[in-house]
């Protein structure tokens, strides 16, 4: 799986994204750093298909996700391909840490059993913090629990 | 497995104090639009008795008793009324004329002569009587002088006995419920209230007289001009009031139209208050929510999903809401319907059940229209928003 931007500029008033190239390739892991208001946060919500750039172009694939893929199938993309993480929790606090897991599933009709999220989350989550809130709404857990739902 | 409905239910019982509110707003609106809807609709089914209820074209009674004979037809004021002199011999000799019957309306007294007092007692002659038979079964045509037919509201059942001037009468049958004053009426024998007011002890308060008559019911030639026949009729009988039956009714419909107009003006407040309110509260709960909805978006949930999502939670909360209502008027006006007829002094009985029905999916339907122009604003900022600009992780 690849992913390229071609000079993908975003402009919010004063602020912004100035025009910005890259590309990665399957496996390559990057980091983004950059002091406060220079864009870091405009380029991943461009990257992951949630903020339309004023010009340039991103593929995944080869294929455009703004130009190519209408909003169902670049929402189709974010489910099955990128894992977006917010600055902030994100988990619903409506759902149990349980259902924020596997509500982008679930929702479509695709059942999923704990042997598989078992199976998903290589090592992420420890058996002693599934076991004490998996069942539990995200206000009755603690913060860095929370944390570790939305990863 | 987590389903679109789970998580409508659980955003509701999560979000108590909104849904609360919610379910406030919309059970008070419903409440509003079905009790005025029941209200028109009970008007509706009494008036629409009327004309087959009282069975004649044309009505006469003694001018001095005017309002208290439209009182007892359709209030059930109870009352006493006597023509000075029986015109039934005369009227039936007149062109135009195919049937006249003679009613005679006797109030039962507070005394121990009779059971109940304020109870309209109606004589009827059984062989000229074309209103009263058509609504009963074949008791009536034998009945006897010691039997009577008892209206829907006197709180009587088939075969107890309840004594009126001294004489004890059995009820033979008891009529269908007709929204007018026939509900609180006894319906006796002309032969039965002869024995009554010619009797030494009750002749007294009746002048003493014979051949005694309160109203007078007429079936005109078929083809008849009903209107210009009452007015020859009126200006060749002395002390005699005419009335067509369909006049009565129409009067009747012009002062419904003026509950209905009214009942509908009231609606329209009730439905623009409620679309502001609503609309404000589901607005403002979105902002409130609005990260949320972002956090959907950017797991790769559609937005056709999330509306719908967010479209039942309120669909359910809609649907109980209406319930509420419609069941909190149900429960206080229902039993109370003999009172609003006493006080609206009108003919007044409850819908049937088709008409309930109809009147209950007009309710949700307008509720289901105040819901989707409350929505709109949110859901089209869910269809049209960037994803970034709701997580709020943008500044």
């Amino acid at each position: 799986m690849t992913l390229q931007a071609e000079q993908i500029e975003k402009v919010f008033g004063q602020n912004g994204l100035s025009p910005v190239s890259l590309s990665l390739s399957e496996q390559q892991f990057i980091c983004v750093t950059g002091e406060s208001g220079c864009g870091k946060t405009t380029l991943l919500n461009i990257l992951s298909g949630m903020l339309k750039p004023d010009c340039g172009s991103v593929r995944l694939d080869g294929r455009d996700i703004y130009r190519d893929l209408n909003e169902t199938e670049r929402a189709r993309m974010r489910n099955s391909s990128i894992g977006y993480m917010t600055q902030g929790s994100s988990l619903l606090p409506e759902l149990t840490v349980w259902q924020n897991i596997v509500c982008p599933q679930e929702l479509y009709g695709r059942k999923t059993e704990e042997p598989q999220f078992w199976n998903w989350q290589n090592g992420l989550a420890s058996p002693m913090w599934w076991i004490r809130t998996r069942r539990k709404y995200p206000a009755a857990n603690t913060g860095g629990s929370c944390w570790q739902g939305c990863s | 497995m987590l389903t679109p409905n789970q998580f409508a239910w659980q955003s509701i019982l999560k979000n108590r104090f909104c849904s609360l509110m919610f379910l406030c707003l919309v059970g008070i609106a419903s409440a509003c639009l079905f009790g005025v809807g029941f209200f028109n609709e009970n008007l509706s089914s009494g008036i629409g008795q009327v004309k087959g209820r009282i069975g004649a074209d044309l009505i006469a009674v003694p001018s001095s008793y005017d309002k208290a004979a439209k009182d007892a037809l359709f209030a059930g004021d109870a009352c006493t009324i006597l023509f000075a002199e029986n015109p039934e011999a005369q009227i039936s000799q007149l062109d135009g004329i195919s049937q006249v019957s003679s009613q005679l309306y006797l109030k039962t007294l507070a005394f121990s002569c009779c059971s109940t007092a304020g109870l309209q007692l109606i004589a009827f002659d059984p062989k000229t009587d074309f209103t009263v038979s058509k609504w009963t079964n074949d008791s009536i045509e034998n009945l006897a002088a010691d039997e009577m037919v008892v209206g829907a509201c006197c709180g009587m059942k088939q075969g107890t006995s309840m004594n009126f001037y001294g004489q004890t009468f059995k009820v033979a049958d008891v009529l269908d419920e007709t929204g007018m004053g026939y509900d609180q009426s006894i319906f006796i024998s002309y032969d039965a209230a002869n024995q009554i007011t010619s009797s030494p002890e009750y002749a007294v308060y009746f002048g003493e007289r014979q051949n005694l008559s309160s109203m007078l019911l007429i079936n005109t030639n078929s083809g008849s001009d009903i209107e210009s026949l009452s007015r020859n009729l009126a200006s060749s009988l002395d002390g005699i009031s005419l009335y067509a039956t369909d006049s009565l009714v129409s009067e009747l419909k012009s002062q419904a139209d003026y509950f209905r107009i009214s009942g509908l003006v009231m609606d329209g407040f009730v439905i623009v208050l409620a679309v502001i309110a609503l609309f404000a509260l589901i607005t403002i709960t979105f902002y409130q929510r609005k990260k949320r909805v972002g956090s959907l978006l950017s797991v790769g949930i559609s937005r056709g999903k999330i509306v719908q999502i967010f479209f039942l939670e309120y669909l359910y909360l809609t649907l109980l809401g209406t319930g509420a209502g419609i069941g909190i008027v149900s429960v206080f006006v229902i039993p109370l319907h003999q009172i609003i007829k006493q006080t609206v002094n009108m003919p007044y009985r409850l819908t049937d059940f088709g008409g309930l029905a109809l009147l209950i999916l007009a309710v949700c339907g307008v509720n289901l229209l105040i819901l989707l122009i409350s929505c709109s604003l949110t859901f089209a900022k869910i269809l049209r928003t960037e994803p970034a600009h709701l997580t709020e992780e943008m500044t």
